[in-house]
């Protein structure tokens, strides 16, 4: 929430602003209630004022508003401005969001999974169910496939989705590059329940192409012998937990710019999951062995 | 900074004065006044009532709409004048929860005249009515093959 800086205005200032937020928020209520309703529920209250916080720190901040408001702009700034600002941000957002959505639509992988398809077709009663103007932190779908990392719980309403769509824009561009007889392979050795099931069908793909990189080896045949595996783990076994990360980036940049798929978010994603992946490669060396992670 | 709304019902802005002005105009003539202190008693316990009922609310309340809505019910007087104000508010933001937020509160207001004056006057057959049946004289706005 809008702490930040909070030390830096006083108790007067400080319900200044408080004062400024409870005459947009009676505002906003009798906008809800047409007018018809001196009073609400409590939790409705707070999601009317925690709606409006939303909506002025996407004004001020757009994509990048992470729940920190300098309490100075609050403090100086017309409020109904900001929030009016904020509204329009958000609906250009909204604009953005259908079009990545669209986007995702027309590129869903050729391997199949329930939850992705599911949670793809739920966010499109996003754009119907998404009360902005009174809700915007909220996100009224179903948001269930895991991504490889997962978008921060400090992203609400709009921003939580574009963020969401993007990532798994980006996860899903990389399958394009490869064929479905290649990818079925490693995902049946990930989880042979990979259609049905809660998972994130980018993780072992990557990893196995990862894996590739490391070894020099045609990525038309994902799936890793014994042999291989165990020289990956040989490689990889002397190293720092730093060092295996950067040894996993350069091989999985090589991979990105083998297949041309290197654009700066397929990267960005990357450096991402190599982190996470060279974390769990230290934690299960140290543990006796890199079985289940190149596959 | 705190940022809770918590404490809005503290900072209500309306003047006394100019409220008290405003329920005696009408009341009076049906022979129904109110101190200030009267009004104030009724105001701390409209506080009360929204903190236990988990609500917030803007403006004076709900005090002036009571006063114009039962001040001319037969079953209304002077004696008991403050005590059932402060009854009939606990009772209004009972059901307003209680309805689920469904009835404006001019809708609500107005099915539990009906209902006080049918019952002669008892706040506990308001209170003990069905809240369904409650919905209904509401939305109608009469108690015809309602009760």
């Amino acid at each position: 929430m809008i702490m930040e800086l909070q030390n830096q205005l006083n108790e007067e200032e400080q319900a200044f602003i408080q004062a400024k937020l409870f005459k947009l928020l009676e505002k906003q209520t009798k906008k809800y209630t047409s007018g018809e309703s001196s009073s609400l529920p409590m939790e409705t209250g707070q999601a009317l004022m925690d709606s409006i916080l939303f909506t002025i720190g996407v004004g001020l901040q757009g994509k990048d508003y992470v729940g920190q408001i300098d309490l100075h702009l609050l403090f100086t700034g017309e409020l109904e401005v900001m929030f009016t600002q904020g509204i329009l941000c958000i609906e250009k957002l909204i604009d953005y969001g259908k079009v990545l959505w669209q986007k995702v639509c027309e590129a869903l992988p050729v391997v199949e999974n329930c939850s992705m398809k599911d949670t793809v077709k739920s966010i499109g009663t996003f754009w119907k169910n998404y009360n902005y103007r009174f809700f915007a932190q909220d996100i009224p779908c179903d948001i269930d496939y895991q991504l490889s990392i997962p978008i921060s719980e400090e992203k609400q309403g709009i921003l939580y989705v574009i963020s969401y769509l993007e990532r798994l824009a980006t996860e899903n561009h990389f399958f394009s590059y490869f064929h479905k007889d290649t990818m079925v392979p490693v995902l049946n050795r990930y989880c042979p329940d990979y259609r049905v099931l809660l998972i994130n069908l980018y993780e072992p793909i990557v990893t196995n192409a990862i894996g590739c990189g490391l070894l020099n080896k045609k990525m038309d045949e994902l799936c890793m012998t014994k042999e291989e595996q165990e020289t990956i783990c040989k490689l990889l076994e002397p190293l720092s937990k730093k060092e295996i990360e950067h040894r996993l980036y350069v091989a999985g940049e090589g991979v990105l710019e083998q297949i041309k798929c290197d654009t700066i978010s397929d990267k960005e994603l990357l450096k991402g999951y190599v982190k996470q992946l060279a974390q769990r490669i230290h934690g299960v060396r140290d543990e006796g062995g890199m079985v289940g992670i190149f596959l | 900074m705190e940022l809770s709304i918590g404490n809005l019902n503290e900072l209500q802005t309306k003047s006394i004065s100019a409220q008290l002005k405003k329920c005696n105009e009408i009341s009076e003539k049906f022979g129904l006044s109110l101190s200030k202190e009267d009004l104030e008693l009724v105001l701390q316990e409209r506080k009360e009532v929204l903190i236990s009922t988990g609500r917030i609310e803007f403006g004076g309340g709900i005090v002036e709409k009571l006063v114009y809505t039962f001040c001319d019910s037969p079953y209304m007087n002077q004696e008991e004048y403050v005590e059932l104000l402060i009854e009939l508010q606990e009772l209004f933001y009972l059901f307003k929860r209680e309805t689920r937020e469904q009835l404006t509160d001019d809708e609500l207001i107005s099915a539990m005249r009906l209902v006080f004056d049918y019952s002669g006057g008892s706040l506990d057959f308001l209170m003990g009515m069905d809240r369904g049946t409650l919905y209904k004289i509401a939305c109608a706005g009469s108690l015809e093959g309602i009760i």
